[in-house]
């Protein structure tokens, strides 16, 4: 009986085993080194958080004639150092204009406020200065440049025009503002009639018609967009993940009890943040824009990566009856080296897809595509080497540490 | 999973049977009455594409009636808005408050086969945008167009922010000649829970019934039986299933806090065009072609197994993502969505590469062929599952935060874990989570057990009885 062990242990054994336990300096290392890149990502570059997780403004402009969202893009692009996002529609209404939107998440280069013009009609003879001081009155320190014109309506009927600028007034500030004049001068019976606003004049529409002078850029309108939700959704999202990788460890601790489940769980979710940390460089050294599909490939490491260390642990567990004499550290490099060839087979797979995504959206021009599959593609590579190395080398180490705590205790 | 008796057809049949599944998934299957076309099995033309690539509607809808909404008004609506784009299979969406304007814009990609593009078609599909109050009586006074309005019965008990969900559900009945009926439960929020009691109590004294109102339609006016201090109250009423479910669908969609109306509507042409579809398919295509060839080059008869599993596999992703599976809806192919199925498909792949490499391990330690293989299936079996498994952990969690907070996961999850978070659901993460979860299953079918089946099959045959086809003995 024991002759047939032998014989097959010989048989499954390795030619050459590689010393993964070995090269703790190596691992912690790369370790550093990739948190160190991230340092220097974050002062170099920052983070660019796209416009649903920043919030930001969106500002539309009626336009004739053909133009491409690409050359817009190109033509405001400096004016803020936030990425732009620019959008082709057609208004449906009355008359279907074409219309560019143009989102970004800074506002400080721009001055997005209004001219407001609301006119109003009243009968008799008004005070002038108590309608100034109502006016005055009712926007307080908010805005300084509040001005009353009284003139003559069209039908004849006398009327005034209030004009300001501010970057938003809503339906109900309007409705207020007529509560405010009703109550001064009750004997007037003044009533709104309608208003001509006009987007203040800002660098983003000077630009667009200086170089696109044909395409007669005009009626811009202004939407705030809050990130609440999305910001929110974010922060659950990663409430989510933080829950996974408890679900994940816990799952891990029982299905490998025998070989003592919950370090090796947690030195799998170690492995997991270094992928993550390594695609999370990656996008900010590339200065992507951290969207949507970011979120989407952190997730896509985060099952890729938990996957390939599960590969490893399983042949440490399966290793462990065929030899049970070896030690803790020879049997995780004989396990590492039996998974190598596999680990870095299926890498290939994955690699080269994301490699072959990359180059194919590169050539075609769609580069929106890149933040997506760059990212991904070292994360990948980092899931493979930290599968390998971080998570059972870390492992290794901790059970190693626990081990000789107990035996100076004895 | 023990399969006894591996004939020679087994292949064959397996073969047929992905085959006939991959071309029903990808081509669809229409019938055709004249002009009618009438989809049976939905094929990739039904599927639903982000904006990016397809185009859509962007629609900004503000408060009616110059009602001021406040900011956190308008992130609840924001949220049913989102709700609603998630719980009809849209997952690509854009949803924005700015609660400078009171104004909230929705973007969403057209619907699959749209021809005709008309933003007002496509914006009803959103639902109706109506307030539901509930008020009590069901008076009706007829303002001056001659439309019915409310009754005089003065201000709204709850409204749509009181309502927590509202379910179809089957109960006994004493009443009913079937001994069942269909009937309405609704579950209210906090803030309602103590407006309820009174209003029942109310209802119960003055013998009139509690009125259910979108905007000005009385869509239901049950009676009260008695006062529900609770907050979960149940609607009877002879419903059919249809009525039962459109009316605990008008409950729950029409949740809004205030009435909204659109005032600006337009068309998005596609941001990337389509040709950035054009380029992702041409990538995939080469990748796939890679893949192919480097299986079959590395793992023989195995990696020709391993493609065919691959084929099922990710025609079987499509096939979820169009709906074709009846029992669980359609939803958007997005980058997120995309992502989830090449995660998927790649762990499809390392499980063919885990079996691949072992039956060369079995060959090589001298087992028979028979053995090598049997073996092998079974060691490999262990790391796939538990890969896997952590895998649909993932994706259910995800799901769970991020799915239609009436779905089952959800109403677990945002109760405990997610407590402190609203109900949102959050569709691009949804759509990394079902075709995540669609693909794993795929693996199990696919990539272990079709195979499993189809190598074991293929060694049957003595032409295929040379080790040197399953990479073992080289000498």
């Amino acid at each position: 009986m024991t002759k047939k062990i032998k014989k097959e242990t010989a048989a499954v054994m390795p030619e050459k085993v590689y010393n993964f336990c070995g090269k703790k300096k190596l691992i912690l290392a790369i370790v550093i080194g990739v948190v160190a890149a991230l340092i220097v990502g974050l002062i170099v570059r920052g983070v660019n958080l796209s416009i649903e997780f920043k919030g930001g403004t969106e500002i539309s402009y009626n336009y004739t004639g053909e133009i491409n969202a690409n050359d817009v893009k190109k033509a405001v692009d400096d004016l803020t150092d936030a990425p732009v996002n620019v959008k082709l529609g057609k208004a449906i209404g009355t008359d279907d204009k074409s219309q560019v939107i143009i989102a970004y998440t800074s506002s400080e280069n721009f001055d997005v406020s209004t001219d407001y013009a609301l006119n109003y009609k009243y009968s008799g003879e008004i005070d002038e200065s108590s309608l100034k001081a109502s006016v005055t009155e009712y926007f307080g320190n908010s805005i300084d440049n509040a001005e009353v014109e009284i003139n003559e309506l069209s039908d004849k009927t006398t009327g005034f025009t209030v004009r300001f600028t501010k970057e938003s007034f809503a339906t109900s500030d309007r409705e207020d503002l007529t509560t405010a004049f009703t109550e001064k001068l009750p004997d007037n019976e003044i009533e709104y009639v309608d208003s001509d606003n006009t987007v203040h004049p800002n660098a983003l529409t000077e630009r667009l018609t200086n170089t696109f002078p044909d395409n007669n850029f005009e009626n811009p309108s202004v939407n705030n967009v809050s990130s609440t939700t999305a910001r929110e959704a974010l922060f659950k999202c990663i409430v989510a993940v933080i829950f996974a990788a408890v679900v994940i460890i816990i799952y891990i601790a029982i299905r490998f009890r025998k070989i003592g489940g919950w370090s090796a769980g947690v030195c799998s979710v170690f492995a997991l943040c270094h992928d993550l940390l390594a695609a999370i460089t990656v996008s900010i050294l590339f200065g992507f824009e951290f969207d949507k599909n970011t979120v989407a490939v952190l997730l896509t490491i985060l099952g890729y990566s938990i996957n390939n260390t599960i590969v490893i642990y399983d042949r440490i567990r399966e290793n462990r009856t065929i030899f049970p004499k070896a030690s803790l550290n020879e049997r995780i490099n004989i396990s590492c080296t039996q998974s190598m060839t596999r680990s870095i087979r299926t890498s290939i797979t994955t690699i080269s897809t994301m490699l072959i995504i990359s180059i194919v959206v590169f050539v075609t021009g769609y580069h929106s595509l890149l933040s997506f599959s760059v990212p991904l593609m070292f994360g990948l590579i980092s899931g493979t080497y930290s599968s390998i190395f971080v998570a059972p080398v870390t492992w290794s180490w901790m059970k190693n540490r626990k081990k000789s705590k107990n035996d100076s205790k004895q | 999973m023990t399969v006894k008796r591996i004939g020679k057809p087994t292949f064959f049949i397996v073969v047929a049977l992905i085959a006939l599944f991959s071309f029903s998934a990808v081509v669809g299957l229409d019938s055709r009455y004249g002009d009618n076309i009438k989809t049976l099995i939905k094929g990739v033309d039904d599927v639903r594409l982000g904006i990016d690539i397809q185009g859509g509607v962007d629609a900004t809808f503000e408060p009616a009636d110059g009602f001021d909404a406040s900011s956190s008004e308008l992130e609840a609506a924001t949220v049913v808005i989102k709700t609603r784009l998630s719980s009809l299979g849209i997952t690509d969406s854009e949803v924005y408050s700015d609660t400078k304007s009171d104004r909230i814009i929705v973007r969403f990609p057209w619907e699959a086969g749209t021809t005709d593009f008309d933003p007002d078609k496509a914006v009803q599909e959103l639902g109706t945008m109506a307030e539901l109050t509930f008020r009590m009586g069901t008076e009706k006074t007829t303002d001056a167009s001659g439309k019915a309005a409310y009754t005089s019965s003065g201000a709204p008990l709850l409204t749509g922010s009181d309502v927590e969900s509202a379910e179809v559900k089957q109960r006994q009945s004493d009443t009913n000649a079937t001994g069942q009926e269909i009937v309405v439960t609704l579950d209210l929020k906090e803030s309602g829970k103590e407006k309820f009691r009174l209003a029942t109590q109310q209802a119960m004294s003055s013998n009139v019934p509690i009125a259910i109102w979108m905007d000005d339609t009385q869509i239901s006016a049950p009676m009260v039986n008695e006062v529900i201090t609770d907050g979960s109250a149940v609607i009877t009423g002879d419903f059919t299933y249809e009525e039962a479910k459109d009316l605990a669908d008008k409950i729950n969609g029409g949740a809004l806090p205030f009435k909204m109306e659109v005032t600006n509507k337009r068309t998005i042409t596609p941001t990337m065009g389509s040709g950035s579809l054009d380029a992702i398919l041409l990538a995939s295509a080469i990748a796939f072609g890679f893949i192919a060839v480097y299986m079959i080059f590395l793992y023989r008869l195995p990696g020709v197994v391993a493609v065919i599993a691959l084929i099922g596999q990710i025609t079987g992703s499509i096939a979820f993502v169009t709906g074709w599976f009846g029992f669980m809806p359609g939803s958007t192919l997005t980058i997120p969505g995309i992502a989830g199925i090449i995660l998927a498909v790649g762990m499809g792949v390392d499980a063919n590469i885990i079996t691949g490499e072992r039956i060369k391990e079995e060959l090589r330690s001298g087992k028979s062929l028979d053995s090598a293989i049997k073996i092998a299936y079974k060691k490999a079996f262990s790391a796939i599952l538990d890969g896997n498994v952590t895998n649909v952990l993932i994706a259910v969690i995800l799901m769970g935060a991020f799915g239609v907070p009436s779905s089952f996961f959800s109403k677990f999850l945002n109760k405990t874990v997610f407590a402190a978070f609203g109900a949102t659901a959050e569709g691009f993460v949804y759509s990394f989570g079902f075709t995540l979860l669609a693909g794993v299953i795929l693996n199990f079918v696919m990539g272990v057990f079709a195979s499993r089946l189809m190598v074991t099959s293929l060694s049957k045959f003595n032409c295929f009885k040379n080790r040197k086809l399953y990479g073992g003995d080289e000498k």
